[in-house]
Formats: C-alpha cells, structure tokens, sequence
C-alpha cells in the first residue's frame, strides 16, 4: 500500500529516512508507519497554511544559561 | 465509630479523621477491601502499596492521639498513575520496557506533597503506554475499564485516575495530560479533573512523555477535593526545568465566590458540537447555569491542534528511539508505529510547529482579554466501547483513536489551566472544559464549585460495579 499525501510519498520517505536513524524496517512497518506519518504531513500542511507573520522570530522558547558560578575562593 | 460511605469526598475523610469519627486506618482498610473486591472489573490498579498505606494511615491516628496538629488531607486514600515515581517501585508508564529499571529509590514530587498534607497512598494506577494514548487500552497490562459500564473504554491515558476515582478506590488520584490525558478519562468516566497552567505544578519524579506539553494534576469527586489538593501541590521546584517559578496562588480560598464577576462564554467555530448530540447535551445546560449566552468562533484552533500534534510526535519520539532501535517489538503495538513516525519527521515541521504555537497563544491572549472563563466539550462523544476503532462524528464515520482528543489538544497546546466538569445526560457522562486563561486556575475551580452547587455538574455512583 502507498499512502499518498499530495506529492509526499510517506513509505518511500520513510525507505529513505530510516537507515539514517538507524531503523530497520520491514515492509509491513513502513506501511504501519507510513498512516502515522501521513496523518502527520496533514498537520504540517495546516501548520503550513497558518496566517503566521512573515517576520515572525519567535520560533523556539528562549533558553536560560542557568546560574552565575560561585566565584573561586583564592587559597 | 461512624462508617464513612465509599464514595465520600477528601474533605469529609479528612474531617471525620480530624474529629475521631473514624479511625485513618479503618478508611484505608476499607478501601483496600474494596479494590481487592471490585478492581479486577475496572482494573485500574498495576500496583496496590498495602503495607504502606496501612503503615501510613496509623502513623495518621497517632500523630491524632498525641495531639499533633494533622494535614489537610491527612488520612485521605489516594493513588497515582504509574508514571510517578514510587519509592520500591519500578515506574512503568505504562510500558514492558521500564519494567527493567531499578525501583525508584524516591516519591514523585507531587506524591510527596500531597503525603505531607496526610494523604495515604494506595498504589500506582494503570495508564496507556508512555502516556501515548486516548482509551486507556495497554497491550501489557490490559485495557482499564470505565466503571459506569466495564464494556466501554475509561479513557487515557489517564486511565486508571479517571476509574479509580469513579468507581470509589479513592476520593483523590493524579494524572498527567499532554493533549488531554485528564481530561478525556475525566469526561469518560465521569469524574473532576484539574489540567493547571503549564509549568505550574512540578514533574519532578515522574516519566516524561513530551516535555513541552506535559502538565500533571487532580482527579476528584468534587471541586472542593480538587482544590485542597491543588494548593497542597503547588510551588515551584527547580528541578523541573517548566516549572514557574511562582508562590502559591491557594484556589480553595474563593471557590465560593460565585460568578457574578466572570464573563463566560461558549467556545464556537471549530469547537462547534453540530452533529454531536451527546456532546451538546453536556454543554447546554453547563452554558445555561452560567448564563453563557455568547459563544466565539475563535482563528487558528486547528493550527494550534496541529502544532501540538507534531510537537508531541517529535519530541516523544525521540525520547524512545533507543528503544525503537533495539526492541520495537516490546511497545504496544498501537504505540510503536507513531512514535517510529515521530522519528523521521522533518526538522522544519518541528520548528514551524512551535513557531505556530507562540502565534496562537497571542490569539488566545487577546481573547482573554474581553472573558474570563470559555467552555467546550471536553469529547466529542462520551466512552466506545473498548477496542472500538471507528465512531461516528458529525455524520461520517472516523477512527476513533485520533478523534477522542478533538477539543482537549487545541487547549494543552498553549497550556491553558482547564477544569473538566462531569455531566450525566444520558447513560454514560460527558464532561465539559471549563477553560481559563494561564494562571487563573481559581477561576476555572470557581466556575466548577458554582456548577457543582447548581447540580450541573456532579459525579455519580457507577452501575457498572
């Protein structure tokens, strides 16, 4: 079976992706995960489609450094 | 001594303790008594603490008889679902694969908070695996069953919580919800819960599932429960990097100041519950009692849901791909292929999910501005049966799994504090989301006391036991 997303073809991504993740995947997997990654391509293209601002930079949360270290007391 | 009804609420075991009407002991047995009688129906337990509990509850009755002043929980049951850590025991989530790890040498932070304000624990509650899922089914320890009637699904992943607290185990539980996981077992089975603000309530001590949306919180048969809980749990932790860091903001204190300040309304649009009768059946009168007379059709809702979907999918995954390297054949099998899926998405989605994310929490901002409180149903449909795939939404016929957490994810998405309220119209309940904006947890409680005192919203003795 073939799932199908516009022109995103999800088992033949997933081929592809795989082995760089280290996954192996028989043929029966592909096709469990590719409903998974089908429903998911649906998601990015809504996420796509928002009217987000192109200027937008708020893409992460910010990150803390963390606290100052404690100063080295001189021997 | 008087003999307190199993379905009484925390406050009033707390006080018939407090007062010497009944002995913390003689509660813990008999709820012990019960879950040995009626849990292998409902299974919701994975683990029963019984030495503990009882070690605890007389500890309870003797700090009573030297006078020693008692928590306000103190000698109330309670249990956990099992992604919390418990000291000797091996915090499964749900999963074979944990069941490997040494036992945890400490309680969960919240567990913690909640023993030193008295309560007893019972034991860790079952759950779906990693917290990945809506029904409450589990390959490895069985499918939790809804209380009100065995055959259909308690709801997850906070399955056991949700049945716990319905079937009478416990006046008090915890959950945890990403995308709806208090929620959705909250509705099911008929019970309160309380999802709070983002980063207010520390996870310190339990599995995470996605560390940008997880949130943990209360399950209970009244508000008040709920609230006394709450307070007792909150307070900032810095070992939980999403904990804020704010004082203590007590909800118990206003739960009955009505609602005549509060301006409420009905969430519409992508919300609306046309071809949803039951799910309208809950709603109505919850909007009625509240006067909720607007209803607002609010931009970017499906945005929001997808944003919170990639996000969990992503980070999910790739906490597990270790194991979905090594040994995928030990996940659930309706676990596995999702998370092997949240491993090779692109970056770019990630990114863009989170961007869209920032962008609907300011719409949900501005909204806040001119309301205080909004509603929706907290499922589109009350508890399928277990194991059933496919359900009918608006005329057509869906699968279920994906589809149970339809209202729930578009409001975890941005961490707004949720109150699910239980509504019995038909024969099964459906709750409804009380919804504030961040932080105003006591808001949402409010709302949910008034409804409780209207008889709107009320828990029920199940039949199903």
């Amino acid at each position: 079976m073939t799932t199908s997303n516009g022109n995103f073809d999800a088992e033949d991504f997933i081929r592809t992706m795989a082995p760089s993740l280290g996954l192996s995947l028989d043929e029966e997997r592909v096709a469990g995960v590719s409903v998974f990654l089908s429903i998911a391509k649906g998601m990015a293209n809504i996420l796509d489609a928002a009217p987000v601002p192109e200027n937008s930079l708020e893409l992460a949360s910010v990150f803390d450094a963390g606290q100052a270290a404690k100063p080295v007391k001189a021997e | 001594m008087t003999k307190l009804n199993e379905f009484a609420p925390a406050w009033q075991v707390a006080e018939a303790i407090r007062t010497g009407a009944v002995l913390a002991e003689d509660v813990t047995r008999a709820a012990l008594d019960r879950i040995a009688a009626l849990d292998p129906k409902v299974n919701a337990f994975t683990d029963v603490t019984a030495e503990r509990a009882l070690a605890e509850a007389r500890q309870v009755d003797a700090d009573r008889a030297a006078g020693k002043t008692l928590g306000p929980l103190a000698g109330v049951p309670m249990a956990a679902k099992n992604l919390f850590d418990i000291t000797g025991i091996t915090t499964r989530a749900g999963s074979k694969i944990n069941r490997e790890l040494p036992p945890a040498v400490e309680d969960g932070e919240l567990l913690k908070r909640l023993s030193a304000a008295g309560a007893i624990l019972l034991g860790g509650l079952n759950m779906g695996e990693y917290a990945y899922d809506f029904t409450g089914e589990n390959d490895h320890d069985g499918a939790c069953r809804n209380p009100h009637d065995t055959d259909r699904m308690a709801g997850g992943s906070s399955s056991g919580s949700g049945a716990a607290v319905a079937a009478g185990f416990a006046p008090l539980a915890l959950g945890s919800d990403t995308n709806g996981s208090i929620r959705v077992p909250s509705s099911f089975c008929g019970v309160f819960g309380l999802k709070p603000t983002y980063g207010r309530l520390t996870r310190y001590g339990t599995f995470p599932f996605c560390d940008s949306l997880d949130h943990l919180g209360p399950f209970a048969r009244s508000v008040r429960d709920l609230a006394l809980a709450y307070d007792v749990m909150q307070g900032p932790d810095h070992r939980d990097h999403g904990c804020a860091n704010r004082p203590v903001e007590p909800a118990l204190v206003s739960l009955d100041e009505g609602i005549s300040d509060l301006r409420i309304a009905v969430l519409g649009g992508y919300f609306s519950t046309d071809g949803m009768p039951d799910a309208a059946a809950a709603l109505a009168p919850v909007a009625k009692a509240l006067d909720a007379t607007e209803t607002i059709e609010v931009d970017g809702v499906d945005a929001g849901r997808a944003a919170a979907f990639i996000i969990t999918n992503c980070e999910s995954a790739r906490l597990h791909l270790p194991n979905l390297k090594a040994r995928p054949d030990d996940f659930d099998r309706d676990t596995r292929d999702r998370f092997l899926a949240g491993a090779m998405l692109p970056a770019s989605w990630y990114v863009r999910a989170l961007q869209v994310r920032h962008w609907y929490r300011e719409i949900f901002a501005k909204l806040f501005e001119t309301v205080d409180i909004l509603l929706a149903p907290a499922t589109p449909f009350p508890a399928p049966l277990v194991g059933q795939r496919t359900i009918e939404i608006r005329g057509k016929e869906m699968l279920t799994r994906p589809n149970i957490g339809l209202f729930t994810q578009p409001i975890s998405a941005i961490g707004l504090p949720v109150c699910a309220v239980p509504v019995f119209g038909g024969e099964m309940p459906l709750g409804v989301q009380v919804i504030g904006a961040p932080w105003r947890e006591d808001l949402c409680l409010r709302v949910a006391a008034y409804l409780e005192k209207q008889g709107i919203a009320a828990t029920q003795t199940p039949k199903g036991l």
